[in-house]
C-alpha cells in the first residue's frame, strides 16, 4: 500500500509551490508596472534594482512552473497505484469468493455436467457476472450455455514446454549471483553461448525499429496464407525437423535458419482430436497425420531477461535496455494452432495492453505502434485492440496519432484497471467474454503496479479453466530483484521477495501452460 | 547570477514566440489546404455549380440521383495522408480488391457468406395510402401545417391510437429487467421459428394498411445457387411475410406532436411512435439458422452524449434497453461524441457489463467519404451480414453531419442497406418549401420524407429521431 503520509506530504508541497508561484508572478507583474508607470528620472537608482529583480522573479516563476506541473504527474501515477492496490485487496477478498466456488467445482466430477447442474435462476443470474467470476457461464448476446467450439475438432495441441540446455545451466549457475550487484563471472561464463545465441537468432526475432506496413505485406500475407500455409503439411519432415516450414520463406520474419536446441528452448504441438469425441473421417483430406508432431523455437530465460546485450556489455546497457530484438514470436502457431490450419485465415485476432500510454510514446518506447506492425507481419492484424491507462491523456492527441484504419478496432479504456475477478473492468474478464477460441491473442501486461501486475499473472496462471488456450504470445516486465537492473527501476517498483530465478520460474511456468511468455522491456 | 537569470528569461521568450510563429503557420497552412480542397472539388465537378446541398434530398421514390460530386470524397492535399494508410470503405473504388483488415483472401475467392443458403430476404416496401397522400399534399402550393393538420388530424390520431400496444415505451425501466429478460430470451431462442411471445415486446400481426406502411421480406435463395430445399424446412420458397412501420408522416416525429402545438413538449422527443421489427431482427437472412455465438449485435450513435441510466434521458439507455427486450443485446456499442467529457462522466456510470463491447470515441463524428473518422466507414468495416444493427444519428447543432451521413446513405445504398436493420436519423425539418434550396439548418418536410422513403425502398427501416 502507498503511505498516505507521504502522499499528504507531496500534496502540501504542491499547494506550497503554486502558492509561491503565484506570489512571485504578481510580485513580477507589479515590478514590471512600477518600471512602465514611474518617472524614470524621480528613481532612476530604484528602477535598475527593480529591472534586476524583476529578471531574477521571472526565472523563479519559471522554476516554480515547472515544479509545480511536475509534481502533479507523479502524484497522479501514485494515485493510480494507490487505486490499483485498493482493488488489489478485493482482489484478495474474493480468492476467497475463488476458493468456495474452486470447492463447489471440485464437488462434480466433470465440467459438463456442472454446468448441468446450475439452476435456472444461477444462470440467468451469471449472465450478467463477469465471466472469472462465475464457473462457466453465458456470453453477451448467447443467452444459452455455450458449447465447446472445439469439440469433434482434429487440430494442433501445445504438448509440452522444453526449456534449453543453455536455459537450465544459467538457471543453476545465477543462484550464487542472485542478490548480486556484480555478475562478472557469470557474464564471462555464458558469454560465448549467449554471442552464439544472438548470432543464431538473427532473422528471427523482431526487429525493435518500429515495421513499416509496406503495400506488399497483403500481397506478401495473401501468398502466406492461401498459397503456403495449406500446403505446409505436405512435408512433415520439414516442419517437424527445424520448426521452420517453406511457408515462411517469402514474408516477414520468416528465416529458414536452422535453431540450435541447445541455445533455443522449444514448444512442441501435437496433431491430434482436441476435444472428443472426434470422427477420424474428418482427417481424410487433412495435410498432418495425426500423432504429428511440430516444434516451434523460443528464446531460452538467460541473462537479465531483456536484450542479452545489457547482460554482456555494461557500456551498451543504456542504449539496449528497451531494445525488443530478442523475442521471437510464433508466427507458425499464429497460424496453425487448434483449428487455424483449415480455416481460410484468422479474421480476428487481439491485442490487449495493460498499460497501453499512447500510440507513439510511452515509457518503454512506443510499444503499441511496434505491436500492430509486428501482427501485421505476423499476418494476423488486430482486428481488436483493448488499451488499458490509468493517467488521463489528451483526448485530442490520442486520436490523432492513432491511424485512422485502426479507429474501428481500437477500444481505448483510460481509467485504472482492475484486477478484482468480480469486475468487468479486469481486462482478463474482456478476454474471456470476447475472445472465440482459437484466435490470435497478444498480450502485454506492463503497468508499473508491481503487486497488481502480479495479481494478473497469477490469475492467468490459476484460472486455466477458463483462459486455457486464449493467450498466445504474452510480453511482460517481471521486476525482480537483478544487479544489472537497478540502473533503470526505482528501488519501490522492484518485488524483494524475488530474483532472477523466481522469475524464470515464473515464465517457465507460463510457458508449461502453453503461453509464449516473454519478458518484456 | 544575472547572466543565467537572463538567458532563463531570452529562453522563455524565444519559446512563447516560436509557439505564436508555429500556431500561425499552422493557421495558414490548415487555411491553404482547405483552398486547395475547395479547388479541387471545383475542378472535378465544374458542372456542378449549385452547393451540395441543394439536391441532398431531392431523391425520387424509385431511383437515387446520380450525384457527380460527394462532399469530402477527396481528401484535400496533405490531409494526414501519411496516418491514413488504410484507405476507408467509403472512399473504395468499386473495382478495389481491398477487403477488410485481416482479410488476405483473394477477391475472387471472397464468396457471399450466404452463398447457397435459403432465408428470408427484402423483396419491397409498400407506403400506406396515407403516406403517399401526406407527402404528395406537402408539396401542394398552398401546403401550410395548419391545412397539413386540418386534413390529417383523425388518421393520424388513428395510427397513434392502433400503433399503441406495438410501440416500445419512451421511458421503460429496461435495464432492471435484465435477469427475467435473459430467461425469456431464452425461451424465445429455443422456440425462434415458433413464436415471439414470451419476451417483452411481441410483433404485431394485422394493422391497418390504409394507415400503416410495411416491408413485405419472402422466403427463397438468399445467394444462388441453391440445393434444394429440405423437405423438412419450415418454410416453402416463395412464403411473404408483412412487418408493419409507422408511415412517414408529420414531421417525422410523435404524430400528437405534429398535431398540436402545444403538445410539443410531451410528444416532441417521444420514442412512442417507433414500430420495430422484432420479427426480422431474428429472422431476417439466415439469422434463426446462424449459430448464436457467430451472431452479432451492434449499435452506432452518432451525437450520443454521455450515458445515463433513465431511459427517458438517454437515448443510449433506452436503446440498449430495447435491445435487451428484444433478444438482441447488443455485442457492440460504437458512440462518437465532439462534446468533451470528463471520464468519470463515461465510465463511472456506465453499467460494468456493457464495459467489454463499449467503444467510446470523444471527437467529433465526420461525415466526409474518405474520413475513418465516418461512422458509416466502421459500419462497412465492422458489421458482417446477418449482424443485426441499429443506427442513431442525432443532429449536433452547427455540424450538419447529419445531412452529410444521410447524403453518403443514399449514394452508397447498395453497400450499406443490406447491413443495416433500424435507422434512426433526425433531420431538423421546415415545411418552408425554399429551405431545402437555400443554405439553412433545415430541410423542407417533403425532401426529407422522400429521402427516408428512398431509404426504407432499399430495405432500411428508416425512422425519424
Amino acid at each position: 500500500m502507498i503511505d498516505s503520509s507521504n502522499q499528504d506530504e507531496q500534496k502540501k508541497t504542491l499547494n506550497l509551490l503554486r502558492t509561491a508561484h503565484q506570489f512571485f508572478t504578481t510580485l513580477f507583474y507589479f515590478f514590471i508596472f512600477l518600471q512602465l508607470t514611474a518617472d524614470a528620472n524621480i528613481i532612476k537608482g530604484a528602477l535598475r534594482i527593480m529591472k534586476k529583480l524583476s529578471v531574477a522573479l521571472l526565472c523563479l516563476t519559471v522554476v516554480l512552473f515547472v515544479l509545480s506541473t511536475q509534481l502533479p504527474q507523479s502524484q497522479q501515477e501514485d494515485a493510480h497505484v494507490a487505486s490499483q492496490e485498493k482493488t488489489s485487496d478485493v482482489a484478495v477478498l474474493s480468492s476467497s469468493v475463488r476458493q468456495a466456488l474452486a470447492a463447489k467445482r471440485d464437488a462434480t466430477p466433470l465440467g459438463a455436467s456442472r454446468e448441468e447442474e446450475l439452476n435456472e435462476a444461477e444462470f440467468r443470474q451469471q449472465a450478467y457476472d463477469p465471466p472469472l467470476h462465475r464457473p462457466k457461464g453465458t456470453r453477451r448476446g448467447n443467452v444459452h450455455k455455450e458449447a465447446n467450439r472445439m469439440v469433434g475438432e482434429y487440430g494442433w495441441v501445445f504438448q509440452r514446454y522444453v526449456p534449453s540446455k543453455l536455459e537450465l545451466d544459467f538457471y543453476d549457475a545465477v543462484a550464487p549471483y542472485a542478490r548480486s550487484v556484480s555478475w562478472k563471472p557469470l557474464i564471462e561464463q555464458f558469454r560465448p553461448r549467449i554471442e552464439k545465441m544472438m548470432r543464431l537468432s538473427k532473422g528471427r526475432v523482431a526487429p525493435h525499429t518500429p515495421f513499416v506496413r509496406s503495400d506488399d505485406l497483403a500481397v506478401e500475407c495473401t501468398h502466406y496464407v492461401f498459397n503456403k500455409r495449406r500446403s505446409s503439411g505436405g512435408s512433415a519432415n520439414e516442419t517437424t525437423a527445424v520448426g521452420v516450414e517453406p511457408a515462411n520463406r517469402a514474408t516477414c520474419l520468416d528465416s529458414t535458419e536452422p535453431m540450435d536446441d541447445d541455445t533455443f528452448s522449444k514448444f512442441e504441438y501435437v496433431f491430434r482430436c482436441i476435444e472428443e469425441p472426434c470422427d477420424p473421417r474428418h482427417l481424410i483430406n487433412a495435410p498432418y497425420r495425426l500423432g504429428e508432431t511440430h516444434v516451434s523455437y523460443i528464446e531460452p530465460l538467460v541473462g537479465l531477461l531483456r536484450h542479452p546485450q545489457v547482460f554482456l556489455d555494461d557500456a551498451k546497457k543504456r542504449d539496449y535496455v528497451e531494445n525488443k530484438e530478442y523475442m521471437i514470436v510464433d508466427k507458425w502457431a499464429l497460424h496453425h494452432l487448434y483449428t487455424r490450419w483449415k480455416h481460410p485465415q484468422p479474421l480476428r485476432s487481439h491485442y490487449f495492453d495493460l498499460g497501453a500510454s499512447m500510440y507513439l510514446s510511452g515509457a518503454g518506447g512506443s510499444s503499441q505502434v511496434w505491436f500492430v506492425g509486428l501482427s501485421e507481419c505476423m499476418c494476423v492484424p488486430f482486428t481488436s485492440m483493448r488499451l488499458w491507462e490509468a493517467k488521463v491523456r489528451p483526448v485530442k492527441k490520442l486520436w490523432d496519432d492513432v491511424p485512422g484504419h485502426l479507429h474501428p478496432y481500437y477500444q481505448w479504456y483510460n481509467h485504472p484497471l482492475s484486477v478484482d475477478t468480480r469486475s468487468w473492468k479486469n481486462p482478463l474478464n474482456h478476454l474471456i467474454e470476447t475472445v472465440n477460441p482459437g484466435e490470435p491473442v497478444f498480450m502485454k501486461v506492463d503497468f508499473d503496479a508491481l503487486r497488481l501486475e502480479r495479481v494478473i499473472i497469477d490469475t492467468i496462471l490459476e484460472r486455466q479453466d477458463l483462459l486455457s488456450g486464449l493467450i498466445d504470445e504474452l510480453f511482460f516486465e517481471h521486476h525482480v530483484v537483478l544487479g544489472g537492473m537497478t540502473f533503470i527501476w526505482e528501488a519501490k517498483t522492484i518485488d524483494r521477495n524475488a530474483t532472477a530465478r523466481e522469475s524464470i520460474d515464473l515464465f517457465v511456468a507460463l510457458r508449461n501452460l502453453g503461453i509464449r511468455a516473454h519478458p518484456w522491456v | 547570477m544575472c547572466t543565467v537569470a537572463l538567458v532563463c528569461a531570452v529562453a522563455v521568450a524565444v519559446v512563447m514566440l516560436s509557439k505564436r510563429d508555429a500556431e500561425k503557420f499552422f493557421r495558414v497552412a490548415t487555411l491553404a489546404a482547405q483552398d486547395e480542397a475547395r479547388l479541387q472539388a471545383a475542378t472535378v465537378a465544374p458542372q456542378s455549380a449549385e452547393p451540395v446541398e441543394q439536391s441532398l434530398f431531392s431523391v425520387s421514390e424509385t431511383a437515387v440521383p446520380p450525384r457527380p460530386i460527394i462532399d469530402g470524397l477527396t481528401p484535400p492535399e496533405g490531409h494526414k495522408l501519411v496516418r491514413e494508410i488504410g484507405t476507408a470503405p467509403l472512399n473504395r473504388s468499386p473495382n478495389s480488391t481491398a477487403g477488410k483488415r485481416g482479410d488476405f483472401r483473394p477477391r475472387s475467392s471472397r464468396l457471399h457468406p450466404l452463398q447457397g443458403v435459403y432465408g428470408w430476404v427484402f423483396k419491397r416496401y409498400v407506403p400506406s395510402p396515407l403516406e403517399s397522400e401526406y407527402i404528395a399534399a406537402t408539396r401542394a402550393p398552398d401546403a401550410s401545417l395548419t391545412a397539413l393538420r386540418a386534413k390529417f388530424q383523425t388518421r393520424l390520431e388513428a395510427v397513434v391510437k392502433q400503433s399503441a400496444p406495438h410501440v416500445l415505451p419512451r421511458s421503460h425501466d429496461f435495464l432492471s429487467r435484465v435477469d427475467d429478460l435473459a430467461a425469456a430470451c431464452g425461451q424465445h431462442r429455443s422456440n425462434a421459428d415458433v413464436s415471439l411471445a414470451g419476451s417483452c415486446h411481441d410483433d404485431p400481426t394485422v394493422m391497418d394498411e390504409s394507415l400503416f406502411s410495411y416491408f413485405l421480406y419472402e422466403f427463397r435463395c438468399i445467394e444462388q445457387p441453391c440445393a434444394a430445399l429440405p423437405s423438412s424446412a419450415r418454410n416453402a420458397i416463395g412464403d411473404l411475410h408483412k412487418s408493419f412501420i409507422e408511415p412517414l408522416v408529420g414531421d417525422l416525429k410523435h404524430p400528437l406532436a405534429f398535431l398540436s402545438a402545444s403538445s410539443t413538449a410531451s410528444h416532441g422527443t417521444s420514442r412512442e411512435s417507433v414500430l420495430i421489427d422484432k420479427w426480422a431482427l431474428h429472422h431476417l437472412l439466415a439469422r434463426n439458422t446462424i449459430p448464436v455465438p457467430h451472431r452479432k449485435s451492434h449499435y452506432f450513435d452518432v451525437n450520443s452524449g454521455v450515458f445515463h441510466p433513465d431511459t427517458s434521458k438517454s437515448a443510449q439507455a433506452w436503446f440498449i434497453g430495447v435491445a435487451e427486450c428484444l433478444c438482441i443485446p447488443f455485442t457492440t456499442t460504437r458512440l462518437w461524441d465532439g462534446f468533451s467529457h470528463r471520464l468519470s462522466e463515461v465510465w463511472d456510470v456506465l453499467p460494468d457489463y456493457l464495459h467489454p463491447g463499449y467503444q467510446w470515441f470523444n471527437f467529433a463524428p465526420s461525415g466526409d467519404a474518405y474520413s475513418w473518422r465516418n461512422p458509416l466507414n466502421h459500419l462497412l468495416e465492422k458489421v458482417n451480414i446477418g449482424d443485426t444493427v441499429f443506427v442513431r444519428v442525432s443532429s449536433a447543432e452547427g455540424t450538419r453531419v447529419e445531412r452529410k451521413l444521410m447524403q453518403l446513405l443514399l449514394q452508397r445504398l447498395p453497400d450499406l442497406a443490406p447491413i443495416i436493420d433500424e435507422l434512426f436519423l433526425e433531420i431538423p425539418l421546415t415545411f418552408e418549401q425554399a429551405s431545402t434550396t437555400t443554405l439553412t439548418d433545415k430541410v423542407f418536410v417533403a425532401d426529407a420524407l422522400n429521402s427516408f422513403a428512398t431509404l426504407r425502398a432499399a430495405g432500411i427501416r428508416a425512422h425519424g429521431w
